[in-house]
């Protein structure tokens, strides 16, 4: 899958300006950048939520998993109606349990509401309606970043497994340099709307090459000893 | 960006805010529905419905008795509201208008609900210019007061009750299109509508599944108080002439007969004038009960006893800066999201309180500060900062010796004052500057916390400031007294990393230059780790382990926080591995059990830890841990 | 259901605000955005009275072309001969093609000219001029004894319930007002009529002639508007008490008064001064009834008169100023609202 030259524009502001990235199948690309950024605008513009110029191509089918599981799951939908919402009626009844599977969860939790679902279990539930769109190409956009620390290692893991099961391709993006690089095959830094440095996860953190890229990397805090 | 919002009380629950805005836990449907104006509605609704059914039956034909012998009378045993001018009993008809009266209300409010949520929903339909033109008549249409409309409306259709019925519809039809527009736009705007639109789900079933259900709620709740409009303007205006003719009559019409006499008996139009009052009230009443039930959680309001306030034993410690023993924080409920505290820091120490969200640190911060909301209840044995005892401090005392950052620079700043106004607020109330003082002053201590251009800022309002500056700003402010103590809850949580690189440095400078004690709460460890000099780890309202801050990574002893910092990704993370993770949630504060409180979730547990709860017990130098596994 | 191209918001932070850019842009950029936007809102909402002010002209307009059959026919009744009918139909310039007639209207309206009425041949301006001072002295006076009532009241309800506490108050205020809310200005006008003019005889009932007989129109006219501006300056108050700065004005132990009159206050005015507004237009129709009952000599009486009367051409003028004052109304407090806060938006308070 391709970008290229995408920008998106609010009214006088340029949000992401001519941004140009590559996603070779089974890939995770990583996505990093503060506030303002424009990754958001970016996950958006791909997921064909927001319009955009420029190019994108090769991904027919792409799916996105927000920030907030507390806004993304309809309050009034079972899980199982939420899980099997883009899959043909007569398959729902294998599929829902499969993706269910997929994302660790049991069966049973179908017929639950979400209002009844930790904050984790939610997220999973997300992703599982994601999966049930059949993506080529899987947008995360923060998906930890409402999520507790002791929580957030199971999604990161659940991420990689089903890139390595699925042979998925995702863009995955994050405020946080460590969560991405334990994801993500490629990084590409986002500054004001600017990919300012793409390349391999270990190149990025190991040797940056932009400056922005030093100093975010040196903000990241540490324990020491 | 994360937000930690562990001063909630009810763990679990959901908070949902009434109309105060204020999270009302405690309160649930049946609450709402004994209160008196659920009560006084419900009472007088049905009283409404049963006369509007039972009231021409049973009166209708004395309505209509005409009584040449008894014209224009006044009260009398015979006539309790008089008679009019063919001497009919005025009392059966006032109470057999009821049926028409309503019945005319409710044609009105189905024309109007229709009517408006057709205009309502059109936008979501039509193409994009269609769309704008139908939001922009409507939000017009808002604006001008429901009985010019209905005068308009009747002035086409003519006299009468048709025309006074279609006003009214029009008159309502407004505002349930621009409910039914703002309903609709929040919904179509949730993440899960963008993801049924991506997984290709049709925008009919859409609107069928995800929009109307999640809008139908409120609409139909508005029903009952537009029913009390409707017939309140109905009632006008049959009042004015404009509605209901003669020989029909409504509550309305009979005020109008009645009015003309008001100077000779003004009981004959007193009746009618109360019953409308009443039908207004009643639907009025109801109308916000229903609107408030939809609104409220679920969850269950108990009273919790009281226990007595722990003794604190042995002799307080005068060099501490603050002093906390068993601290305790509670809600009705049974919830005690903050269990026995007990924290003492030095001067100029840097200390950590770290936890997950529903840990309890936010509280203890602050129960410290004074800030449990009500009907939270803080106990504690022994509460002391600088050497005396806070509930002895005056305000001017612990308004200047302790100083709170919170976790939103953006709202932490009143938008309305102007930097500089709010900072030397401090100086002026409590330490009796004069204003010209004060300002230098908060000049000075902006320019302190590395502010550009403090003079100019200080005169900027806080909007006008990035969210770095205006946590400077705050800091600043507590530092115009002379802080003992500085309580910083999630100060950097809500910022981007190279800002809280800077934040961090300052906090740490503003330490070592004024001596002041730092109490920094946060989530995440690895700030933790890197700011402070001793980290305080919570779980489930208690503290499980303390420990210097350098011996996070290698030394800490206690599951929990293992588990913790090995759940954090770091830049030298095995990418080849999976990452570690806590099975399982942590208790809400109510259901936290009689044993460790961790067990549940600790590969290490055994029988006991599920049966005893390990106390906090000294475990090497400068450091204590709660764990039986690790002490025993 | 919206198209993605119309709610399309930047789900970031919106560039207007540097927040936590680590290099905030110079001050005096943002200065200058933000006067540019606050202009750029000026007019936009003034363009948008424009516009309804058109609507409403059109609509005012229409009014006398949709009555169903001949609206002079039916004003002067069956009984009127033919030629009367045809010479009223022609002076009022009704026999002529629809855009010309649209024409003179428009031109008439802008001129001062509203035609005149069909009972009494007066000049319809000469009417509107003579009555409307009558009716903006009440709805003005009602509107400033509401807010002055209302908005400590409020406040004061807001402080001692903050939280849940004193469910006493909390249950007697909300079902007061509740109740109060839901009685229309015609109701209170009735019993203040009965009971203080006719009854005790206190106050005359009716007519406008010196200071006592203000008393009970602004009473009966004001009462409902207390009860409901109370009700939302609770709420306003509440929410203002929950934020953080006022967290951290208390913990820097500021008096309570201070608190709230300078920390609390000017956070609700915001939304006091929408609802002024939009109370301001409702209580101009509602004074409609008011007038009525206590035979005040303003714009409402006439109006029910000229329906009942079938005097359209009084009913068309008296709509439109009307709704002229809603729309002005509007228009002055949106202008005042984006001066004093040019960073949020409008509240918009559903009366």
């Amino acid at each position: 899958m391709r970008i290229e030259g995408l920008s998106v524009r609010y009214g006088g502001f340029t949000a992401v300006d001519d941004v140009t990235l590559d996603i070779p199948d089974g890939h995770v690309l990583g996505l990093v950048g503060e506030s303002g950024s424009g990754k958001s605008s970016l996950a958006r513009a791909v997921s064909g939520l927001v319009p955009y110029t420029g190019r994108i191509t090769g991904a027919p089918r792409v799916q996105m998993v927000f920030q907030d599981p507390y806004a993304s799951l309809d309050p009034r939908m079972t899980v199982g109606e939420t899980v099997g919402e883009g899959i043909v009626k007569r398959r729902r009844a294998t599929e829902v349990p499969r993706l269910l599977g997929l994302v660790q969860l049991p069966a049973e939790l179908a017929g639950r509401y979400p209002r009844e679902l930790s904050g984790g279990q939610r997220q999973r539930v997300a992703i599982a309606r994601a999966l049930g769109g059949e993506p080529a190409l899987l947008v995360a956009d923060e998906i930890t970043g409402s999520l507790d620390v002791s929580v957030q290692g199971a999604v990161l893991n659940l991420m990689r497994e089903l890139r390595d099961e699925l042979g998925l391709s995702m863009l995955f993006i994050s405020h946080n340099l460590a969560v991405v690089r334990y994801v993500a095959d490629t990084i590409a830094v986002m500054h004001r709307g600017r990919v300012v440095e793409h390349g391999p996860a270990e190149q990025v953190v190991g040797e940056p090459a932009h400056d922005y890229t030093r100093a975010l990397l040196a903000a990241v805090p540490r324990l020491r000893g | 960006m994360r937000v930690d919002d562990n001063a909630r009380p009810t763990g679990q629950s959901e908070a949902v805010p009434d109309e105060g805005g204020q999270a009302r836990k405690a309160a649930s449907r049946g609450v709402v529905w004994r209160s008196p104006s659920a009560l006084i509605g419900g009472v007088l609704v049905a009283f409404m419905v049963v006369l509007a059914i039972a009231g021409p039956l049973i009166w209708g034909e004395a309505a209509e008795r005409i009584d040449a012998g008894a014209i224009l009378q006044g009260t009398s045993a015979e006539h309790p509201l008089g008679t009019d001018n063919l001497g009919r009993d005025l009392l059966a008809r006032v109470l057999v208008a009821g049926r028409y009266s309503l019945a005319l209300a409710l044609a009105a409010t189905l024309i109007g609900a229709v009517l408006g949520t057709v205009l309502g929903a059109l936008p979501s339909v039509l193409p994009r210019r269609g769309a704008r033109l139908v939001t922009g008549l409507v939000n017009a249409l808002v604006a001008f007061p429901g009985l010019l409309l209905a005068m308009f409306t009747a002035v086409i259709a003519g006299l009468g009750a048709r025309g006074a019925v279609l006003g009214i519809g029009v008159a309502i039809a407004p505002g349930f299109a621009r409910l039914t527009q703002t309903l609709a736009a929040s919904v179509a705007g949730a993440d899960y509508v963008a993801a049924a639109r991506m997984l290709g789900v049709p925008r009919r079933r859409i609107l069928a599944r995800h929009i109307l259900p999640n809008i139908a709620e409120p609409l139909i709740l508005t029903l009952a108080q537009s029913l009390g409009g409707a017939l309140l303007g109905l009632a006008g205006m049959s009042f004015l002439g404009l509605g209901v003719q003669p020989p029909d009559f409504d509550w309305g019409r009979l005020l109008f007969d009645g009015f003309a006499r008001i100077y000779v008996h003004p009981e004959v139009a007193l009746g009618p004038a109360a019953l409308v009052a009443l039908a207004g009230i009643g639907f009025n009443l109801l109308g916000d009960t229903l609107a408030r039930a939809a609104a409220r959680s679920s969850a269950g309001r108990q009273e919790s006893a009281r226990t007595e306030p722990p003794r604190a034993e042995g002799e307080p410690d005068p060099d501490a800066v603050l002093e906390v023993r068993d601290l305790t924080v509670s809600f009705p409920g049974d919830s005690t999201p903050v269990r026995g505290l007990s924290l003492t820091m030095a001067p100029g120490e840097i200390v950590g309180l770290v936890g997950e969200s529903g840990s309890g640190k936010s509280l203890t911060a602050a129960a410290i500060g004074g800030l449990v909301p009500y009907p939270g209840t803080v106990t504690y044995g022994r509460l002391r900062l600088g050497g005396a005892d806070i509930a002895g401090m005056s305000g001017k005392e612990l308004g200047t010796a302790l100083a709170m950052v919170f976790q939103d620079p953006m709202a932490s700043l009143n938008p309305a004052l102007r930097v500089g106004g709010q900072l030397s607020e401090v100086a002026v109330v409590h330490q009796g500057m004069s204003r010209a003082d004060a300002r230098r002053r908060a000049v000075d201590r902006l320019g302190h916390v590395h502010l550009p251009d403090p003079a100019k800022q200080a005169g900027q309002h806080p909007h006008e400031l990035s969210g770095g500056m205006r946590q400077r700003a705050v800091i600043a402010m507590g530092l115009m007294g002379e802080p003992r103590l500085i309580i910083a809850d999630e100060p950097t949580t809500a910022l981007d990393v190279t800002v809280q690189r800077q934040i961090l440095k300052l906090l740490r400078e503003v330490v070592e230059e004024t001596g002041a004690a730092l109490l920094f709460i946060s989530h995440d460890i690895a700030v933790v780790g890197e700011l402070c000099d001793r980290v305080v780890v919570m779980y489930a309202g208690r503290v499980v382990e303390e420990l210097p801050a350098d011996r996070l990574a290698a030394g800490a002893a206690h599951p929990y926080t293992r588990a913790l910092i090995a759940s954090l990704p770091d830049l030298d993370t095995d990418r080849s591995r999976p990452l570690a993770g806590i099975p399982g949630t942590q208790p809400a504060p109510a259901q936290v059990g009689v044993g460790c409180a961790f067990a549940a979730r600790c590969a290490l547990a055994t029988e006991r830890c599920r049966t005893e709860r390990p106390e906090l017990v000294v475990h090497g130098p400068h450091r204590r841990v709660a764990c039986w596994e690790v002490t025993s | 259901m919206t198209d993605p191209r119309t709610d399309a918001r930047p789900p970031e932070t919106p560039p207007e605000i540097p927040a936590g850019a680590p290099a905030a842009r110079p001050a005096r950029t943002a200065d200058r955005t933000a006067v540019r936007r606050a202009l750029r809102m000026a007019v936009r909402r003034i363009v948008r009275f424009a516009v309804s002010l058109a609507v409403l002209l059109t609509a005012s307009f229409a009014m006398i072309h949709l009555i169903p059959g001949d609206p002079v026919r039916a004003s002067l009744g069956p009984a009127a001969p033919i030629e009367l009918v045809q010479q009223r139909t022609a002076a009022l310039g009704l026999d002529r093609p629809l855009p010309e007639q649209f024409v003179t209207y428009v031109g008439g309206v802008l001129t001062g000219d509203f035609g005149t009425s069909f009972l009494t041949g007066e000049p319809v301006s000469e009417v509107i001029a003579a009555r409307l001072p009558n009716t903006l002295t009440l709805a003005l006076l009602a509107t400033a004894m509401a807010l002055i009532v209302a908005v400590p009241l409020g406040m004061w309800a807001a402080v001692r319930t903050e939280n849940g506490r004193n469910r006493g108050t909390e249950v007697t205020f909300g079902t007061v007002t509740g109740a109060a809310v839901a009685v229309p200005e015609f109701l209170y006008s009735i019993a203040l009529v009965a009971v203080l003019a006719v009854g005790l005889g206190w106050f005359p009932p009716a007519g406008k002639d010196g200071p006592l007989t203000y008393v009970l129109p602004v009473l009966a006219l004001s009462i409902g508007s207390i009860a409901m501006i109370a009700r939302i300056t609770r709420v306003e108050t509440l929410r203002e008490l929950g934020t953080d700065y006022v967290r951290l004005a208390r913990a820097k132990r500021l008096p309570a008064l201070r608190l709230h009159l300078r920390h609390v206050l000017p956070n609700t005015l915001t939304a006091t001064l929408t609802m002024g507004g939009l109370l301001l237009t409702s209580l101009i129709a509602g004074s409609v009834l008011v007038e009525y009952v206590f035979a005040w000599p303003g714009l409402g009486q006439k109006i029910v008169e000229s329906i009942t009367q079938k005097d359209y051409p009084v009913a068309q003028g008296v709509i439109l100023v009307y709704g002229a004052i809603v729309l002005v109304v509007n228009l002055v407090v949106d202008l005042v609202l984006g001066a004093l806060d040019p960073t949020s938006e409008i509240k918009e308070v559903a009366a």
